[in-house]
């Protein structure tokens, strides 16, 4: 039994890491923050992997356990379950250059700060973690109806945020970004 | 605004935001901290290991050796020293690995060198040792800032220092950052070793600025107030950050990054960190509290 739990472990480990230590190192400040959250997330999958669900909805599963965790370390409650210097060496190479330089995009980020966590959360899931409306009430447990009330909320009051501290979008700013070697 | 922006416009725009690309992924499931991280997860499933995130200081040299080896991080198969077909020495212009002794001897003679080469000149010799040369403020050049090991690895007697003529700065000819491990030392280590940082390099890890030899050596800044500590930092030419401590109910506590401005004259000071050169960080409270957060 145990080696089964440990198989199917390993396999939802190899086939969502690279996607939760992503959304880990867009949230978190620093590589050893990032890498907290990684480990804290599939520490309580090893530990509840009975309940992990099969196929793709293992994955949104999983980012609402690191969402959980990433709310508890903002917190300050996580303490380190571990101290893996060459996972923070790994994670730190991410960091190497700021996401959100240049003077708009550092408006635009500022602006986007003083949005509720929820809304930034539901946000950054559709532009970062790129999931649609179903993806995203499995992932917070709500409703789809709910999803996307909130989410056409959400959007209005970013948009009305950036509109009042005057930050407009040149051409550039639409520009999808080339995806960067990792 | 006008009209109601385009959905995916708001999309675009937040992507640019994003550290790491939207859709793409980051971090290598086979990836050498990804398959220690995963060791140590199904390894030691109920007795997790816990250590303190936030200490006094994070990064005081070889205080993280025990808790890396408590934590038993399994990575790849053990190399041997003294095997077949083994140097005892080896030099390239990046670095130089010798027997001395009992011990082996590390020279760095190009600190800024990519990592893979020295990781070349210990398999030379028969180590399988991964060393990382990171930038530190002045202080901690030659400090073992970090290190850990597998299978009967060197461990706790690693060492590190500089070597060269008295008050010598690293990378100057003659004056090497220096490594010495144990030669019957087996399995896997890796460890990290401050390096001088380049001009407008942050330095990796938090250091205390009032240390000898540091920005702010020998000011007291424990306690008192924001206002106080900036006619230090401005006497001396230097910028600041801040950063909000919040005292956690056990103990701990978690740090938040302010903007410019948002820290108070009133606020209060409880240590300074080296940021890059010339640049400080002041770790502050809103509040005037009876201790120091931070220990």
């Amino acid at each position: 039994m145990d080696d089964e739990r440990t198989v199917r472990f390993e396999t939802v480990y190899r086939e969502t890491y690279s996607r939760i230590t992503a959304y880990a190192v867009r949230r978190c400040g620093s590589p050893q923050d990032a890498a907290d959250v990684v480990a804290e997330t599939f520490t309580v999958a090893w530990r509840r992997i009975e309940e992990v669900p099969p196929g793709h909805e293992a994955l949104l599963w999983l980012y609402g356990v690191a969402r959980r965790v990433l709310a508890n370390h903002r917190r300050g409650e996580e303490r380190r379950q571990t101290r893996n210097a060459e996972l923070d060496a790994e994670l730190a190479d991410l960091y190497g250059t700021s996401p959100d330089s240049g003077v708009e995009l550092t408006a635009i980020a500022q602006v986007f700060r003083t949005l509720s966590g929820d809304d930034r959360e539901l946000l950054s899931l559709v532009a970062w973690e790129g999931l649609d409306r179903e993806e995203i009430a499995t992932t917070l447990s709500l409703s789809r109806n709910a999803v996307r009330i909130r989410l056409h909320r959400a959007r209005r009051r970013f948009a009305r945020a950036l509109a009042e501290a005057d930050v407009r979008f040149t051409a550039e700013s639409r520009l999808v970004p080339v995806e960067r070697s990792l | 605004m006008g009209s109601t922006r385009d959905t995916d416009e708001i999309s675009m725009v937040l992507g640019r935001l994003a550290r790491v690309a939207p859709g793409a992924s980051a971090g290598d499931p086979s990836g050498a901290g990804a398959r220690a991280l995963l060791a140590s997860i199904t390894t030691e499933p109920r007795v997790p290991v816990v250590t303190r995130r936030y200490g006094p200081r994070r990064l005081v040299p070889g205080l993280a050796v025990a808790a890396l080896l408590a934590v038993g991080i399994v990575v790849g198969p053990g190399l041997l020293g003294g095997g077949h077909g083994v140097a005892l020495s080896y030099a390239s212009s990046e670095i130089d690995v010798r027997r001395e002794g009992d011990a082996y001897v590390a020279r760095v003679k190009d600190p800024f060198a990519d990592r893979a080469a020295y990781r070349r000149a210990f398999q030379a010799v028969g180590l399988d040792v991964d060393l990382r040369v990171v930038p530190v403020s002045p202080s901690q050049v030659g400090a073992l800032i970090e290190s850990g090991s597998k299978g009967g690895g060197p461990g706790t007697a690693l060492s590190a220092g500089i070597e060269g003529p008295q008050g010598c700065t690293v990378p100057q000819r003659g004056c090497y950052l220096l490594v010495r491990l144990p030669a019957k030392a087996r399995g896997r280590a890796w460890f990290t070793v401050g390096r001088p940082a380049r001009p407008g390099e942050d330095y990796a890890g938090h250091n205390s600025a009032t240390l000898p030899g540091e920005a702010l050596a020998g000011v007291r800044v424990s306690g008192r107030t924001v206002g106080q500590v900036m006619a230090e930092v401005r006497e001396r030419g230097l910028g600041a950050e801040f950063t909000l401590v919040v005292p956690a109910p056990d103990g701990g506590h978690s740090e938040r990054p302010l903007k410019a401005g948002q820290a108070g004259d009133d606020w209060t000071v409880w240590e300074a960190e080296g940021v890059r050169a010339g640049t400080v960080r002041l770790l502050v409270t809103r509040e005037r509290l009876g201790h120091n957060p931070l220990q």
